[in-house]
């Protein structure tokens, strides 16, 4: 069963799709997945995201042990699973991370930066959501640090200023350090794409696969500072399901009155 | 799907032809992860050279070198003591789970019905989602009660009233009987204060105690944990200024046995702290025990034995941290250990858990790594927990 399997994964990569270039919203619903090299959990991560979302257990060719399966499987298909750079980031996004409704990011950080392959890739100086992208995921430490400058990172403060939410919907991730203690990173990306399929919103899925992740840590050592979540989003969006994410028309930008970019957040 | 099963139609041809390079690069998939997954590794063989910047291949999949890995002094005595002691499996209570379901359900249905809900059974942790958008809503509050039949015995507002919109609600069960969660997708609509922590961890704990959900005795505690503040930082429209807002609070209660943690026992509820309605419950892996049935799985060791399982403890703990690090790991010290137990299907085992600050090549400083091991068997009883854990597989080159 597990070989058959692999030959349904073995057929979903002979037929991925190339990376095509995303200029606006589309109506196809798509996820990928972005992983850095610099260590295998950053693989297991993504991994078990992309692989619970997609995860179809009435495929024939899938050996799964149950006959029922979530929506996503039938609407959402998965784009790109790549090794990371920084070009998917920042810089040719539009083909790769904006390209898609939504993506899953896993590597070293720091506010507001990447590390992918070894290079250091600057989040500050992407635009995000005048491609397809709505929702990304960033698994890792301190991506979301909430010092007093992270709206001026995020949100562009005028029509030439480049900033990630241009169009983006939410950004998801750690403010503090990511520590993987017991298995807690994986953990936390299964119980997201499980949330996701149950109808959770995408702010509180994601916070909420964060506590579920940290079922051990925090409960035999208290370590103070790590492992907290915050979700950077478009105040109007902020409700937003799977199922909202490829409407299209929902996208808000600089110069609009509703971009007001709040945060959902452990302090 | 049904664009999924033609794209396995019109793949069949193409698979066959690629098939045996597929499986060939497969097996090297399996090897290189098996590195990191395997419970087997042996420390200090097999390393390889991490790769340079400029490849693609995952730098942590190797085998380390365990020189790597130091102790303080203080963690290595308290595994000698550790070793020198008895230790012993306390069983669980054999019929306490159908209660507690059945408790749970009725407390569930105060927000959905499982009769009509949507249900999805989860192939990774083994346990069944209830799903419905519930058009009207009755709060829960933490002085709410139900009898032992899961029926309501005292609630503060039994009555449901309409909803302006549909409000996803969702319940799911574990297939063993002892993990539960409920979650309202509800969010206040007023600022509010919360409740102050004592008084929030008390109120928590008489929601699962005068509802039969958990029970305590003279070794098996229910203690306060930690009432977690989830916010909300909203920027102004024109302007103005911004606003810091206490949206839900998180109470967690801790559970010890004999003065330790039992550390993957977990009840918590979420509350709005402008209304102290309860949207989320959650009640995984604190089931009673029978300390009638403890059975001794070691006896006190000698001083040579003790320092022999010392050292055999000391390479479980090294083997962990390389499953998790890998390569990557520049230096790790071991700052601390703490005795604790865990909760299986059939009981409470002990099982050491242990701090780690770690160097880890591309990160900026040190960080905690927090490792657990099972000193008595397989440490994936722990890691895992029941979990369902697949191999990843390896992704593409970026076209």
């Amino acid at each position: 069963m597990i070989t058959m399997k692999r030959l349904g994964m073995s057929l979903g990569l002979l037929v991925s799709l190339a990376a095509v270039p995303a200029h606006a919203d589309d109506t196809d619903r798509q996820y990928g997945g972005y992983v850095s090299n610099e260590e295998t959990r950053f693989q297991g991560y993504v991994w078990d995201f992309l692989e619970e979302i997609g995860n179809d257990c009435t495929n024939w060719l899938n050996a799964c042990s149950d006959l029922q399966d979530s929506w996503i499987n039938d609407s959402y298909s998965q784009a790109q699973y790549f090794w990371g750079s920084c070009a998917q980031l920042v810089g040719s996004n539009n083909s790769y991370v904006d390209s898609v409704d939504l993506a899953y990011v896993a590597g070293h950080g720091s506010p507001s930066s990447m590390s992918m392959n070894g290079t250091s890739c600057n989040i500050a100086d992407a635009s995000y959501g005048d491609g397809d992208l709505e929702t990304i995921v960033f698994h890792s430490c301190k991506v979301l640090q909430m010092d007093s400058a992270w709206r001026s990172r995020w949100r562009s403060s005028s029509a030439t200023d480049v900033r990630p939410f241009n169009g983006l919907h939410q950004a998801l991730g750690f403010r503090t350090n990511h520590n993987n203690g017991v298995g807690a990173g994986a953990w936390t990306s299964d119980e997201f794409a499980e949330n996701l399929e149950d109808g959770y919103n995408v702010r509180v899925g994601w916070y909420d696969a964060v506590e579920a992740g940290y079922w051990l840590s925090p409960y035999s050592v208290f370590i103070e500072g790590d492992n907290k979540q915050a979700i950077f989003y478009v105040h109007k969006t902020g409700n937003e399901t799977m199922s909202n994410l490829s409407a299209g028309g929902n996208d808000v930008r600089f110069g609009s009155s509703e971009y007001i970019i709040d945060a959902y957040y452990r302090p | 799907m049904r664009k999924r099963r033609w794209l396995v139609v019109a793949g069949i041809a193409a698979l066959a032809a690629s098939g045996i390079i597929w499986f060939a690069r497969t097996r090297g998939v399996r090897a290189t992860n098996g590195a990191a997954t395997s419970t087997s590794t042996q420390v200090g063989a097999g390393a390889t050279s991490a790769p340079g910047a400029g490849s693609n291949r995952p730098m942590g999949a190797a085998s380390m070198d365990g020189g790597k890995v130091t102790l303080s002094p203080e963690v290595a005595q308290a595994l000698v003591e550790f070793a020198r002691k008895a230790w012993k499996n306390v069983p669980l209570v054999a019929d306490k789970n159908p209660r507690t379901r059945g408790i749970m359900r009725g407390i569930a249905s105060a927000a959905i019905d499982l009769e009509h809900a949507r249900s999805r059974m989860s192939s990774r942790f083994l346990r069944t989602s209830y799903t419905q958008d519930v058009k009207s809503d009755a709060p829960i509050y933490l002085g709410d009660r139900w009898g032992p039949d899961g029926r309501p015995t005292a609630r503060r507002d039994a009555a449901a009233k309409p909803l302006a919109e549909p409000m996803r609600t969702v319940y799911r069960e574990g297939a063993d009987g002892t993990t539960f969660g409920l979650a309202k997708m509800k969010e206040q609509t007023t600022a509010g204060a919360g409740l102050e922590a004592s008084a929030a961890s008390q109120q928590a704990k008489g929601f699962f105690v005068e509802n039969g959900l958990l029970a305590e005795s003279t070794a098996d505690r229910i203690e306060p944990g930690e009432v977690r503040e989830r916010r909300i930082s909203s920027e102004a429209p024109s302007g103005g200024a911004e606003k810091d807002v206490l949206a839900q609070q998180d109470i967690l209660l801790r559970r010890t046995y004999e003065d330790k943690l039992v550390v993957n026992s977990r009840a918590s509820v979420g509350v709005l702290p402008d209304s102290g309605e309860v949207v989320e419950i959650r009640l995984e892996r604190w089931t009673a025990v029978d300390a009638a049935g403890e059975t001794t799985t070691k006896a006190p060791s000698s001083e040579g034995e003790a320092r022999s399982t010392a050292t055999l403890l000391e390479e479980k703990l090294r083997r962990q941290i390389e499953l998790d690090l890998g390569t990557a790991l520049v230096s790790a010290q071991v700052e601390h250990v703490e005795e604790a137990w865990f909760q299986t299907d059939t009981g409470l085992i002990p099982v050491l858990v242990f701090v780690v600050r770690v160097v880890v090549a591309g990160e900026e400083g040190p960080r905690n790594l927090v490792v657990a091991i099972n000193p008595g068997g397989d440490d994936s009883l722990i890691w895992d927990q029941g979990r369902i854990v697949r191999e990843p597989a390896e992704p593409s080159e970026a076209p």
